[in-house]
């Protein structure tokens, strides 16, 4: 279980994070939501142990991030917002070079990347270069990068932002089979489509401050609203707020 | 955790293999000094046998042939003058005409001193040294001359020469070689401090801007690895580039017509494997500094400036190493980078390094690599640095 409490973050003057607080268990996805620049990828840099945070406690399994990163780090697959891959290297090689960085033993990663090399479709791929990959590839091989070593909690920073339809289903697909193990992800977005159709229970970051959360219904039923993307333009931007219907 | 260390290591080899244009960038630069310090001294043979070839135009041929005989036994080649000396001599067309009067032959055999001019230009520096010999010939001739006549008069020709001037040359083949080859430390050090810049560079403020050093940092790896990770993959290159220029320079100077100055350089295996003894602890120092410059830089680009800076480094110790004189002393080893070349410089000179200046030059460019990759952590765990 992911428990975050209080956090807060400031760069100078810029409050990033003013009170950020949920709870993730395992067997769910959790969606962190809000609009840009509202502190969802501070919140979850902080998590993933590369900030540290001002105030406030983050617990994975009961262990402090910021006392225990690196215990916390092996648990954890990560999609950072724009991380990139080696572009000199092959996506096998990639792949394999995360594999290491958890202490993974080359038999184990070999398995792993073969495993993924069908969940992703990525035969006709993995041996290339990195170079010259659609955005589309990137994101397989950066998914297969980031749970290699298979971890319980997983977490994705805007992983659906600019990819096909093909991949995205894929992503969506490979998501669900990560719940259905059990898994926990957590994943940030500010596309409500992709957050209907995925995500068990959300929280809407808005200012640093995260306004609500809970399920869906739950959600949707305290703004008073018909769909998620109502209830998201209500607490995001403030009551009142309206999406015009010449825009809708 | 060493596997982490060794896998950071072997991913950033393979990584620089790959990077062809920073590869041949950073091997340009050891196969141009080569090449440089080949040309340059094929450039100082063909001077030095351009001066030693004197051309004297000699008038009157006829009236002083043992003379003239003397100066072709001594390699100088007399012609037959023709036309006005003087205006020769001033239009630079000879750099010194030798004239033997008619009335040469009737005082020499009367035993008078008998004259010769010789015409020069005392205002060209450039042609004394030829003049000089000349004259320095002519003058051995005429003190020959005196001596078989005192002889023939039974006279000591000792007795005409109470003081004699013996000129003793005090400097080795080796170290007048030295002097050619001053510049040969200091390009060992600028590979030293060139060969790893693309690559320091690329490691982290390249990481950084393509946005893969925060999915790399996520992993559970302390940052002391990441930093000692790159630091020996950049020492691992640059020491190859270095062995590899190092080689290519000793060669070029087993190769160079050195003999024909009447030099010659003892430049084997033992002196290679004692100027990488000398330049190993200076690569440590120039990974570091240059690893900790590119984390302190804003962009790729900088970080590729700011390395560029720190490639002049080795010239100021070089510069001041050319024009100062003596051996390598005992402060110069607490100098970084300067007690390096100015043992380098006496390896190359034939002169003995004592071993404890080698250690304590090794030892000062260790504790300074020490206190770089303290900083360099330090300075990786900034998030403003992973982040920028």
């Amino acid at each position: 279980m992911i428990e975050i409490k209080n956090i807060r973050k400031r760069f100078g003057d810029i409050v990033a994070v003013d009170d950020v607080s949920f709870v993730a268990k395992s067997g769910e996805i959790f969606g962190l939501l809000g609009p840009n620049g509202a502190g969802k990828t501070t919140s979850l840099r902080m998590l993933y142990g590369l900030f540290k945070p001002d105030s406030g406690c983050l617990l994975v399994d009961g262990i402090s991030v910021p006392e225990h990163t690196l215990q916390v780090q092996r648990r954890m697959g990560v999609l950072p917002d724009g991380g990139n891959l080696y572009t000199r290297l092959t996506a096998r090689e990639n792949i394999a070079y995360f594999g290491k960085l958890q202490g993974m033993q080359p038999a184990e990663i070999e398995h792993s990347i073969a495993n993924f090399v069908d969940i992703l479709d990525m035969h006709s791929i993995i041996d290339r270069k990195t170079g010259g990959f659609s955005q589309g590839e990137r994101m397989k091989v950066s998914l297969a990068r980031a749970l290699v070593h298979s971890p319980d909690y997983i977490l994705l920073d805007e992983p659906t932002n600019g990819l096909d339809v093909l991949t995205t289903q894929a992503v969506r697909a490979l998501l669900l089979r990560l719940k259905a193990e059990g898994k926990c992800v957590i994943f940030s977005s500010h596309l409500m489509h992709e957050v209907a159709n995925l995500c068990d229970r959300v929280a809407i970051v808005a200012q640093g401050k995260v306004v609500i959360e809970g399920d869906q219904s739950t959600v949707i039923k305290k703004a008073n609203k018909n769909t998620m993307e109502d209830a998201f333009v209500h607490f995001a931007y403030g009551e009142g707020t309206n999406i015009p219907e010449n825009l809708r | 955790m060493f596997y982490q260390y060794i896998a950071i290591l072997n991913k950033e080899l393979l990584d620089a293999m790959r990077d062809f244009k920073s590869l041949a960038t950073a091997l340009f630069m050891p196969i141009f000094f080569a090449l440089f310090s080949l040309g340059s001294m094929h450039f100082i043979v063909s001077m030095q046998q351009s001066n030693d070839q004197i051309i004297l135009p000699v008038q009157g041929i006829e009236n002083a042939k043992p003379l003239v005989d003397w100066l072709t036994e001594a390699g100088i080649t007399v012609i037959a003058a023709s036309g006005n000396p003087e205006e020769k001599i001033l239009n630079k067309t000879y750099d010194a005409i030798l004239i033997i009067p008619e009335n040469f032959p009737e005082n020499f055999r009367q035993q008078r001193p008998a004259t010769v001019d010789l015409l020069s230009d005392h205002s060209s520096s450039k042609t004394q040294g030829k003049v000089r010999k000349v004259r320095q010939l002519v003058n051995q001739w005429s003190t020959k001359i005196g001596s078989i006549r005192l002889l023939t008069r039974n006279i000591s020709p000792a007795i005409a020469r109470p003081a004699v001037i013996n000129d003793i040359n005090v400097s080795t083949d080796q170290q007048v070689a030295a002097k050619i080859l001053a510049s040969v430390p200091m390009f060992t050090l600028l590979i030293v401090f060139a060969s790893g810049i693309g690559m320091a560079s690329d490691m982290t403020a390249g990481e950084r801007e393509r946005k893969s050093l925060e999915p790399l940092l996520i992993n559970p790896v302390p940052y002391t690895y990441v930093f000692f990770g790159k630091w020996s993959a950049a020492v691992l290159v640059t020491f190859c580039i270095t062995l590899f220029g190092i080689g290519l320079q000793i060669l070029s100077i087993n190769v160079a017509p050195l003999e024909e100055l009447g030099l010659r350089l003892a430049m084997g295996w033992s002196q290679f494997a004692l100027i990488m003894f000398i330049v190993i602890p200076v690569i440590f120092l120039a990974s570091a500094l240059q690893l900790l410059v590119s984390l302190f830089a804003r962009s790729f680009k900088d970080a590729q400036s700011y390395n560029s800076l720190i490639v002049l480094l080795p010239v100021i110790p070089g510069l001041y190493l050319t024009f100062s004189s003596g051996s390598a002393e005992y402060w110069q080893m607490l100098v970084p980078i300067l007690g390096p070349t100015a043992l380098i410089v006496d390896v190359i000179g034939g002169e003995p390094i004592a071993i404890q200046h080698a250690i304590i030059a090794g030892g000062t460019s260790l504790v300074i690599t020490t206190l770089l990759v303290f900083l360099g952590i330090l300075l990786l765990k900034r998030e403003r640095t992973i982040f920028g």
